[in-house]
């Protein structure tokens, strides 16, 4: 089952607290590799690895919460760079999709980096143009663009600084 | 000699209303706070009832009535003062406003004294910057009654009148059209004060009582910011009302009036099933305004004004921006043209003249599909000119087409319906300056025919301006996301309205129109965006194909442009007012 959330219920219920779930994540997770490296199955690194994936799915939580509020600001502090955080063009809204342990979450060994694959059904926006004073009027109560929704495949790639994980680079495409 | 329509010197929207100071306009209402509201009808006297009003996030307002049109008012634990009140009812509906003496602040306190719910209208002058303009907060909530319990109903903001158009004369005998469109503004149509030619177009609440009862208020922005609140009762069509505002000699209005009416008639309301419109779509955050909109402030609502983005050019200036920058002619991707149909072939090739009633003709060479010549008839063949044009064959045998006229000094541009059928022809002919604005454009309407090798013209018949669309309203969609609705209000004027994320009315605006009968279901009609963005806008109304084509129209500063239009369209009801707008004599009115 999936549910749109809407910007009321973001505000109401997660918006405050948002960050501290993550950090809080990273913080419990197991310490990373050592240089030698060890086991990758042993208890600890498989805990390690679990709390990784645990910490990027609550990022991507954020990621598409920040997104339907229409954040730019926080969505870009998601970001390893946020000077350089891209923004899919258009892209509005995306459900938040409790079947998100499906996501393909692949953390490296070296617990450093990782990627994610997700499917999500996205809302997209696009300004209609060019201007003229009927989408004027539109654009002031809000309209002026053509929604719409689709779904498509988000990919990835994380990189964990100061002990926290960023998105490091995003890519969105249609399917 | 006595008329029987007292047409104004300028209409609304020409107006040049007085910019009036704070200093000005509390000098204005403390010579009539201490006279309280004027009424033809008897007012109702409240007299020895104490009454507190509870609102929600809003102050208690706490009255007693001494005698009829006195009262001791504060609001919350302030200090009372003294004023003068007015009071209508309704049945159990009860209007009741005053002023605050001392101040530019007033209220319009309607209850409902079977269930004791009130909703407050807090009104104040100088809380724009033009100061004339009255805002106002709406609170709603009760009557307190000493022992019971507050009740948890609420009167509320509502669509269930969205769409009904009422006639209503007031006990002063002025008379009004007003059609509630939309949930955020209402069109109405001064038939005593303006002549009854044009609609105008206000910002507007609506809030819904009972089923049988509801509140209407408007407040006419960017005019005289004249509010007008009223409760009618929709079956009986019976108002009680107020008015608070300067006219256009400044004067102050400030008056009850209890009115009676006809239903005109209901058009259709696009949302989902099932929406009563309590609330408004939540604005969503979009790619052009990604922020969330901040809290709203106290008396804020959606205004459309015009002239803030589009503004007024001199001659000069519309001069330098058309010579900066060539006339643009039919560019590909007019966000108005997305379901325009296939440009026509029928001109290709066609020699022709087209000659007007007014003595004006028109030789034309269509040497393709999208260039033309023409030249005056009888200039010589050296005043050939050549232009890009667009056409399209919108019922069988009739085509409109336009094109500029270029070397015109108005920057002219026509657009021609010709009838091929019946050798009948129609140019709506634009111009570009008015004297109220040099980017504001105006237009001539010319009847005539087509001389042409195989047509016979007709000697006597012509098209003829009609009224057959008076009334009805039709939704246009000019591409997905686009859409909007025409409200033929009157026979010179129209409104255009557009639609909100859950498809009821929103802003909502108005300029001078005029419609022509081209054959049965197909009109030629235009409008002009007068005192807004100066456009014109011509369209060839299919109501069988219910599909438009058109050319608009414009100057500004980017220059010159006409551009196609074509929509698609849908049947939103009618409005019976066209025995409203027949000429009166004097005898009729005395």
């Amino acid at each position: 089952m999936t549910t749109r959330s809407t910007r009321r219920k973001f505000i109401g219920t997660a918006g405050i607290a948002l960050s501290a779930p993550i950090a809080a994540a990273a913080a419990n997770a197991p310490a990373l590799v050592p240089a030698g490296g060890h086991d990758a199955d042993t208890l600890e690194a498989r805990l390690a690895r679990l709390a990784d994936v645990d910490a990027i799915r609550t990022l991507n939580h954020a990621y598409a919460m920040h997104v339907n509020e229409g954040a730019h600001e926080a969505i870009a502090a998601l970001f390893a760079d946020p000077s350089s955080a891209p923004i899919e063009p258009g892209l509005v809204q995306m459900t938040i999709d409790h079947s998100a342990e499906q996501d393909v979450i692949e953390v490296a060994a070296d617990r450093r980096t990782a990627t994610a694959r997700m499917h999500r059904t996205v809302e997209t926006e696009s300004v209609i143009g060019p201007d003229c004073p009927l989408v004027d009027m539109a654009r002031q109560q809000g309209g002026g663009v053509v929604r719409q929704t689709e779904r498509g495949v988000f990919e990835h790639v994380y990189v964990r600084q100061d002990g926290i994980w960023k998105i490091q680079r995003a890519t969105y495409r249609r399917v | 000699m006595p008329v029987s329509t007292r047409y104004p010197k300028e209409q609304m929207h020409r107006i040049k209303y007085t910019k009036l100071t704070p200093e000005q306009i509390l000098a204005k209402l403390s010579a009539t706070a201490a006279d309280g509201p004027t009424g033809v009808s008897t007012m109702t006297s409240f007299a020895g009832t104490p009454m507190k009003v509870v609102l929600d996030g809003g102050p208690a307002l706490i009255y007693r009535f001494s005698d009829r049109g006195n009262v001791s008012f504060s609001e919350g634990e302030g200090k009372a003062v003294d004023a003068r009140y007015g009071a209508l009812t309704l049945d159990n509906i009860a209007l009741i406003t005053h002023l605050i003496p001392g101040t530019q602040r007033g209220y319009a306190l309607i209850v409902d004294q079977d269930t004791n719910l009130a909703t407050a209208f807090e009104l104040w002058f100088s809380g724009y910057q033009d100061n004339r303009e009255v805002q106002r907060q709406i609170y709603y909530g009760y009557v307190d009654q000493a022992g019971k319990a507050a009740p948890t109903e609420r009167h509320a903001m509502t669509n269930r009148i969205e769409g009904k158009g009422f006639y209503w004369k007031q006990d002063t005998g002025i008379e009004t059209l007003e059609h509630y469109p939309t949930v955020l503004y209402s069109n109405f149509v001064e038939l005593t004060r303006f002549g009854g030619e044009l609609s105008f177009c206000s910002p507007s609440d609506y809030i819904k009582i009972n089923d049988d009862k509801y509140i209407y208020s408007r407040v006419e922005a960017e005019f005289s910011g004249t509010m007008t609140t009223y409760v009618l009762d929709p079956n009986r069509v019976e108002q009680i009302g107020m008015r608070l505002g300067f006219n256009d000699s400044d004067a102050l209005e400030y008056y009850m009036f209890r009115g009676r009416g006809e239903w005109t008639g209901q058009i259709a309301q696009f949302e989902p099933f099932g929406d009563v419109g309590t609330s408004l779509p939540q604005r969503r955050p979009s790619a052009a305004a990604p922020a969330a909109p901040p809290a709203p402030a106290k008396g804020q609502r959606q205004v459309y004004r015009p002239m803030k983005t589009n503004p007024i050019m001199t001659k000069a200036q519309l001069e330098d921006a058309v010579a900066k920058k060539p006339a643009s002619v039919f560019p590909d991707g007019s966000a108005m043209a997305g379901n325009k149909g296939p440009v026509s072939t029928f001109l290709k090739g066609k020699d022709l003249t087209l000659r007007y009633d007014n003595g004006e003709a028109y030789n034309y060479k269509f040497d393709d599909v999208q260039k033309l010549r023409w030249k005056r008839d009888g200039a010589p063949e050296s005043a050939w000119r050549e232009e890009r044009y667009e056409s399209w064959e919108s019922a069988p045998g009739v085509i409109m087409f336009g094109h500029l006229l270029s070397g015109a000094p108005d920057h002219d541009a026509l657009s021609i319906v010709v009838d091929f059928d019946n050798a009948l022809v129609t140019c709506l002919h634009g111009t570009m300056g008015t004297p109220y604005m040099a980017n504001e454009a105006a237009v001539k309407t010319l009847f005539g025919v087509v001389d042409m090798k195989g047509l016979v013209a007709p000697k006597y018949r012509r098209h003829q301006f009609t009224d057959e669309l008076v009334g009805r309203a039709v939704s246009w969609n000019y591409r997905p996301g686009l859409t909007s609705m025409h409200l033929y209000a009157t026979p010179h004027s129209l409104s255009w309205i557009i639609f909100l994320d859950n498809g009821a009315g929103g802003l909502e605006w108005s300029g001078p129109a005029s419609y022509v009968k081209i054959r049965d279901e197909l009109y030629l009609a235009y409008w002009l965006e007068e005192a807004c963005n100066g456009t014109l806008g011509t369209i060839l109304v299919n109501l069988r194909t219910m599909r438009n084509c058109g050319v608009d129209y414009h100057g500004g500063p980017n220059g010159i442009s006409l551009g196609s239009v074509g929509a698609h369209a849908r049947h939103a009801g009618r409005f019976n007012t066209v025995k409203y707008f027949t000429p009166k004599s004097s005898e009729r009115q005395s």
